[in-house]
């Protein structure tokens, strides 16, 4: 591959590099936080799977981004993933929960801004449903997962180190479903944007054939894995407590959760069966893991009637308003600089 | 693959430590038994028989080993990151377990330093006191292991145990009223008192244990 694709590339290598030291920590964050599952391996564990993840599901969610905004010139790709990863690491540097996707998608609108390009509101509409559907499906399926754990522990009673052991298998085999899950869902957030306009050739490996999307979606992966081998740790040790005190077995439950909504919004296979049993399409796009966790944390909290650190809660909430309008208006001026100043193609 | 070496590690620690939890639990059913033994050699042939020394011995033995499994249980379970969110709680009951077999041993110790007088009169209430907190070990004991095992019988044994240690301070209260109603000296009703009070101690901490376990349990339901 050409120097000038990397060096164009590099803006959503940094957007994964970031996506995996903070999400990996939504995956593996409650279990190594809780000492349940060593660091090593949780970080093996999701290294992989999100690399598997990502380049065999990922092109589903990877398509409804690419819908939002057709960022066609490298030079314009490369400005909405620095911008979107600049305001993810300026969110998380000043202690403000962030979202990949979230920033993404600013970044793209402000794209769409700068272009003259109209937003498709069916487009918008549908993926701003699914950042309000997505903790609410989480919590949901938090309940659920939570009352069905609950009557399995009555219904056959395991002792104490035998349940201890179930749990630290529930929650690698969580945890590898999560990263899978986060892999197919939230690689489009890296690379979706590069998708139409890099310029790469389709590749034989092993007699199978690798699209360009997906030989972007492998490079994006592995940003995410060195991203999680090299700061997830520190995150990962921090998660967990922040709004309900968890035990092992709410935080299976939590991973599960998440998982199988992001899942959900990812799985062209499961939308394709649910319109063959005639009911509506799954929209897939990709969602925020970190508004999956919450949601999942505050079902088993209403559940448990557990207090909730509302002012935490309210902070989160508002840095999911903030992140979309910051990432498009720095996506806005860094495309005037990168257009202006070094006389780049953005559009 | 280490990560995956690490986990089968990890759940192999699980099993031994949970035998050894239980094998830790038996030293105090063992213990008590042979401080039982202890008292029946020492009302029959006295300290300075073959028999009461080697019980003591026996006796000693047990409490070393306990000691020894102590260490090892509360080590693995902190080195190997076992069960977290109740690795304290699974200590702290360790270790008031080994309180009981080391009241047993002292107890045992003193009785060959002091050799009290033991009059006819209590021997029969003497030994029914050690049989009544015999059971409130044993229930104290099912309830420790119901823990691990089976949470929905802990609060059974705990009333078992509570009721047994009401029955044994019941017992303890009769020998010594029999004990001041001899014409013993007062220096010798004294001594012994402190002997009755102390066995009755056991079974006191044979009550927090279940006490302890019961609210364990409260917080592991919730």
């Amino acid at each position: 591959m050409d120097i000038a694709i990397w060096i164009f590339l590099s803006s959503g290598l940094f957007l994964g590099w970031s996506l995996g030291a903070n999400d990996a920590a939504n995956v593996f964050g409650t279990a190594v936080g809780t000492r349940m599952v060593k660091f090593s391996t949780a970080a093996l564990i999701c290294s992989v799977m999100v690399i598997l993840g990502a380049v065999i599901s990922g092109a589903g969610a990877s398509h409804t981004l690419g819908a939002l905004g057709k960022v066609s010139a490298l030079g314009g790709a490369f400005t909405v993933a620095l911008s979107a990863a600049t305001t993810v690491y300026f969110m998380t540097k000043s202690g403000l929960p962030v979202s990949t996707g979230q920033a993404i998608v600013g970044a793209i609108i402000g794209w769409n801004l700068f272009s003259g390009m109209a937003t498709d509101p069916k487009v918008l509409s549908k993926i701003l449903s699914t950042w309000i559907m997505c903790p609410i499906l989480a919590a949901f399926t938090a309940v659920l997962l939570y009352k069905l754990v609950a009557a399995s522990i009555n219904w056959f009673r395991p002792g104490l180190f035998q349940l201890d052991k179930w749990t630290r298998i529930g929650l690698i085999i969580a945890g590898a479903f999560g990263s899978y899950s986060l892999g197919a869902n939230n690689i489009a957030n890296v690379m979706g944007v590069f998708v139409l306009s890099a310029p790469i050739d389709s590749a034989v490996w092993m007699g199978i054939e690798f699209s360009p999307a997906m030989q972007l979606f492998f490079i994006g992966s592995v940003a995410i894995s060195i991203g999680v081998f090299t700061y997830s740790k520190k995150v990962m040790l921090t998660v967990g407590d922040n709004l309900i005190p968890m035990t092992p077995i709410t935080a299976w439950v939590v991973v599960m959760a998440h998982s199988i909504v992001l899942f959900i919004f990812s799985s062209q296979s499961l939308s394709n069966s649910f319109v063959e049993l005639g009911l509506p399409a799954i929209p897939l796009v990709p969602v925020s893991s970190s508004q999956a966790v919450i949601g999942a944390v505050i079902g088993i909290a209403l559940l448990k009637r557990l207090p909730i650190r509302w002012a935490v809660l309210s902070q989160i909430l508002m840095g999911w308003v903030i992140t979309p309008i910051l990432s498009a208006l720095a996506c806005f001026i860094g495309l005037f600089i990168v257009q202006n100043l070094f006389n780049q193609v953005v559009v | 693959m280490f990560g995956f070496s690490r986990v089968t590690s990890l759940l192999s620690q699980s099993k031994s430590t949970e035998a050894s939890i239980y094998t830790f639990l038996e030293q105090v059913t063992l213990s008590h038994h042979k401080f039982v033994q202890l008292w029946k050699a020492y009302l029959r042939h006295g300290a300075d028989s073959e028999e009461f020394k080697s019980t003591l011995d026996e006796l000693q033995r047990i409490e070393q080993h306990a000691d020894n499994l102590k260490r090892e249980i509360e080590n693995t379970l902190y080195r190997k990151t076992l069960i977290p969110d109740l690795r304290s709680d699974v200590a702290s009951l360790i270790e008031l377990t080994d309180r009981l077999i080391n009241k047993q041993e002292t107890i045992g110790l003193h009785l060959d330093i002091e050799k009290p007088l033991i009059p006819a009169e209590v021997e029969e209430d003497l030994l029914l006191l050690l049989n009544v907190v015999g059971d409130t070990i044993d229930h104290a004991l099912l309830c420790a292991k119901s823990f691990f095992t089976d949470l929905q019988r802990v609060q059974e044994y705990h009333k078992k145990t509570i009721m047994f240690e009401s029955d044994a301070d019941k017992v303890c209260t009769r020998a010594k009223t029999i004990l001041f109603a001899t014409d013993q000296p007062l220096i010798n009703k004294v001594q012994l008192r402190y002997f009755f009070d102390r066995i009755d101690q056991v079974a006191n901490l044979a009550e927090d244990i279940s006490d302890r376990v019961s609210i364990f349990t409260l917080k592991r339901v919730q």
